[in-house]
């Protein structure tokens, strides 16, 4: 959710139970400013909360002109004082899965994780490998896989410019109510997976400069995603049930977007048993 | 007509000015056209009659302007002609030539009339319409006319007077305390509820009410509102009577299809020995968990709908299932184990565990009653006290201590669900012995094992602290409310074993309320297991009756045979060695 206006858009997905208190938001408006300066983004968003133990995290990230690349995530335990996060390797994501149980909300908190190391002859006594996970690079992780799972843009939200940039589209006028109806009128924001499996027949009738992510509707499995309609038709909220807590909403006919994630940072694995 | 009428009379001028004509194609028409007209004339009461061909020709040319124009509103070419030049006539500009067109499409476009009836269909109302119309609706009720004069003081109700509407919870002041800890929903969602919940104190004989929570689902979302009814208004409640009549009807038919049916070919001394595990009844309306009664509605101006009583076995299979809540009271849950039941009966018994687990109170706030008679306290005796009421001497904690990390001063005032199902414990077997029931009871019950130990939760009143971890980490986290202002701030208390949760303790502990927004999961610390299907059903003891053998091979049978014969004639034999043998031994 954009930080300018932060705590006019908050109400869109209070339905969901989203809600800061008059605390955070007025911490949150005049640090989220300071951020953008300091860095020289050209947005900063505010993403969201991770509920830990003993405390909340408050993320925020900044973009330039942009918004795939040159994403800087920000972490904050009481929105006055951020503090940048290491972008997430391949290494420190795959580490981070094995971490179980919730986040402290101690940032040098070191989980560990020991493996059952067994010689290759099948011995039974084998080696015990503790691996150590530091908190923050659980975090960076996490929120680098949500980003990547469940980030999502109304269509022709963003336009991809033909030296390959990806622009804000400043024309976008919001999506009718019956196109945000469906499912295929939202697209991940990331680079497109599915989008080079399709045959030449389905790629024929997609405009380049708008149609390169992938759509909702390819998602696994299907039914993961939650869309409802509040206030009647004037409010579009999309929920994710694969990562619990992460928020989108749309005023359709409106260019009012954005997302939220407030949750435990945990992923929803049990999914396909629930739906 | 007249337009033509006009030209009748230029065709008249023409007559007499020669040269000038009014078909605009053929000369030679008009010169003979005086001589025919008058023809015309002559023959007129004669009738039908063939025309020579210069007429023919001029006659087909009229018909063809006259011709209706491919758009049905009384234009044709013709008459489109004559007032165009009748135009011309009269005006006698010089620029006719030149206005030429646009006359004549100033002419088309006067002619032109809309097909379309002016009455045209109401667009059906949108969705926001419908909700809007809903909740104006309701807004209507509650606030009555409206006053213009400004001066006239408004009705305040009078604070000593009864009121059902003082039922309502004071929900604007938790709305305010759940925004300081940043939990809970928008402060209008709040005054919508409040709105809604009116109608609730009309139509029920509420004792007490509170709002429970939201619950989020696939398509829609629920409003939960817990209540109790006055004492003695629960027997007026109809409920799922229905519901558990059938099911006990069903399960006598399963008993009788094992017992009696014919077509097994099943000996009368071998019977399967499956025996339906006993069927726990639920407790009765107004005690137990059927204490509170939970009303659900989509949104808020929409009706109320009240959910049904909950069944200990509704209650098991819940917590072996998963499953998010799609919106929809009536929609059928598939699932392994079977689910008895609709999303409704799950919902509820998701509310009941969720109820029983996450009511928490300051500790001190209530205390068991003293006064209680003895009978009362024997009967509850196993299972500890049953009610707590609420202190009057309760002189409030320091917030230090409300927001203490260990959990140890706030206390769970709600008794926890049994493995059973249920808050109290019944005993199947006195159930049982009561039923006259199938000929096999008397005969299960004496192979019967030993009486099943009554379960025991842990007492009503104790400290959270007690609750079972999650993982590692603890049961519930107790936090406070703000950094910026912590000498003003409340204490919130979160729990883990039910993410969503939220319980929030001001004014030194005297005013405290939970609220449960999430999606109804309980957080199982790992990944969740299905249930494996149980073994299957061994159908008959196995004993020497029924245990298959090999048939014996040729050579078994003849060496069978030939040891038996043998004996036979060692039989025969031995008897007479045995009298030789003895009559050697005389001599």
């Amino acid at each position: 959710m954009d930080s300018e206006g932060l705590h006019l858009n908050i109400d869109y997905v209070g339905s969901s139970g989203i809600i800061l208190s008059p605390e955070q938001k007025a911490a949150l408006q005049t640090s989220l400013v300071i951020l953008k300066n300091s860095g020289k983004f050209h947005r900063v968003y505010f993403w969201g909360k991770i509920l830990g133990v003993k405390d909340d995290y408050f993320i925020a990230q900044g973009v330039g002109r942009d918004e795939m690349e040159n994403r800087k995530t920000f972490y904050s335990k009481d929105c006055v004082h951020w503090g940048l996060l290491p972008p997430a390797t391949k290494a420190m994501r795959e580490q981070s899965k094995l971490a179980q149980g919730r986040f402290t909300g101690d940032p040098s908190y070191e989980f560990e994780h020991t493996e059952q190391k067994k010689s290759e002859d099948g011995e039974e006594a084998g080696e015990e490998e503790t691996i150590t996970i530091k908190e923050e690079d659980r975090l960076s992780s996490v929120i680098a896989e949500i980003d990547e799972d469940v980030k999502i843009v109304p269509r022709s939200a963003f336009i991809k410019t033909p030296d390959g940039k990806i622009n804000a589209n400043r024309s976008f006028e919001g999506l009718s109510v019956s196109e945000s109806a469906k499912l295929c009128s939202y697209m991940h924001f990331r680079d497109a997976i599915c989008l080079q499996e399709k045959s030449l027949l389905q790629k024929a009738n997609l405009d380049k400069a708008i149609d390169f992510m992938d759509t909702l509707e390819e998602d696994i499995p299907k039914g993961s995603w939650s869309l409802q309609f509040e206030r009647g038709s004037g409010l579009v909220t999309l929920r994710s049930l694969l990562w619990l807590g992460y928020v989108f909403y749309h005023v359709p006919g409106t260019h009012m977007y954005g997302s939220c994630y407030v949750g435990n940072g945990e992923k929803n694995l049990d999914l396909p048993f629930m739906l | 007509m007249s337009p033509s009428v006009v030209l009748h009379k230029m065709k008249g001028e023409s007559r007499k000015v020669r040269g000038r004509s009014t078909v605009p194609h053929d000369d030679s028409v008009s010169e003979d056209q005086s001589n025919q007209s008058q023809r015309y004339d002559d023959n007129e009461e004669e009738g039908f009659r063939e025309l020579p061909p210069e007429e023919q020709r001029c006659v087909n040319a009229k018909l063809f302007l006259m011709r209706e124009g491919s758009e049905v509103d009384g234009q044709n070419l013709y008459n489109h002609l004559s007032t165009l030049l009748t135009k011309i006539l009269v005006e006698k500009s010089d620029d006719a030539l030149n206005k030429l067109e646009d006359e004549s499409k100033d002419f088309k476009r006067e002619k032109f009339t809309y097909k379309e009836p002016f009455i045209k269909d109401n667009p059906g109302r949108t969705p926001s319409e419908v909700l809007a119309h809903a909740q104006w609706q309701m807004m209507k009720t509650a606030c009555g006319d409206p006053k213009f004069i400004p001066n006239e003081s408004f009705d305040l109700p009078d604070e000593d007077e009864e009121d059902i509407y003082r039922l309502i919870p004071n929900l604007m002041k938790q709305a305010l305390f759940f925004e300081q800890a940043g939990v809970g929903l928008p402060r209008e969602e709040f005054i919508r509820i409040t709105t809604a919940m009116r109608e609730l104190v009309e139509k029920w004989p509420i004792e007490t009410l509170r709002f429970w929570g939201k619950i989020l689902g696939t398509r829609k979302n629920y409003y939960v509102v817990e209540a109790e009814f006055k004492d003695g208004e629960y027997e007026s409640d109809l409920s799922d009577d229905e519901g558990d009549e059938d099911k006990s009807s069903n399960d006598k038919i399963e008993d009788s299809m094992i017992f009696d049916d014919e077509s097994t070919t099943v000996t009368d001394e071998i019977k399967p020995f499956y025996k339906p595990p006993p069927r726990i009844p639920c407790e009765s309306m107004g005690t137990g968990l059927n204490k509170h009664v939970y009303f659900v509605c989509n949104e808020p101006g929409l009706p109320w709908i009240r959910l049904p009583h909950i069944n200990p076995a509704q209650i098991v299979a819940a917590r072996k299932i998963r499953r998010f809540f799609t919106g929809d009271l009536g929609e059928h849950i598939v699932s392994h184990p079977p689910f008895p039941g609709l999303e409704k009966n799950l919902l509820r018994a998701q509310i009941a565990r969720i109820s029983a687990a996450t009511t928490v109170s300051p500790i001190g706030y209530f205390r068991f009653d003293d006064n209680e008679e003895e009978e009362d306290a024997e009967e509850s005796g196993s299972n500890g006290r049953n009610t707590c009421i609420i202190d009057q001497e309760f002189e409030g904690m320091p917030l230090r201590d409300l927001c203490d990390p260990t959990g140890q001063t706030w206390c769970h005032h709600m008794q926890s669900v049994l493995p059973q199902g249920r808050n109290t414990w019944f005993n199947p077997m006195e159930g049982k012995s009561g039923e006259g029931g199938e000929e096999d009871s008397d005969e299960e019950e004496r192979n019967e094992p030993d009486e099943p130990e009554p379960e025991v939760g842990p007492p009503l009143l104790t400290p959270v602290s007690e609750d079972q971890p999650v993982h590692d980490s603890p049961a519930w986290i107790p936090r406070i409310s703000s950094r910026l202002v912590p000498e003003f701030a409340v204490a919130m208390l979160q729990s883990n074993t039910w993410p969503g949760s939220w319980t929030f303790g001001a004014e030194r502990g005297r005013y405290f309320t939970s609220l449960y927004i999430g999606w109804g999961q309980k957080n199982l610390g790992g990944a969740f297991e299905p249930e494996i299907p149980p073994d299957v059903m061994e159908e008959f003891p196995s004993g020497p009756e029924i245990t298959e053998a090999d048939d014996p091979s040729p050579e078994e049978e003849s060496a069978f045979k030939a040891a038996l014969a043998d004996k036979e004639f060692d039989a025969e034999f031995g008897e007479d060695q045995a009298e030789e043998e003895t009559s050697d031994v005389d001599d």
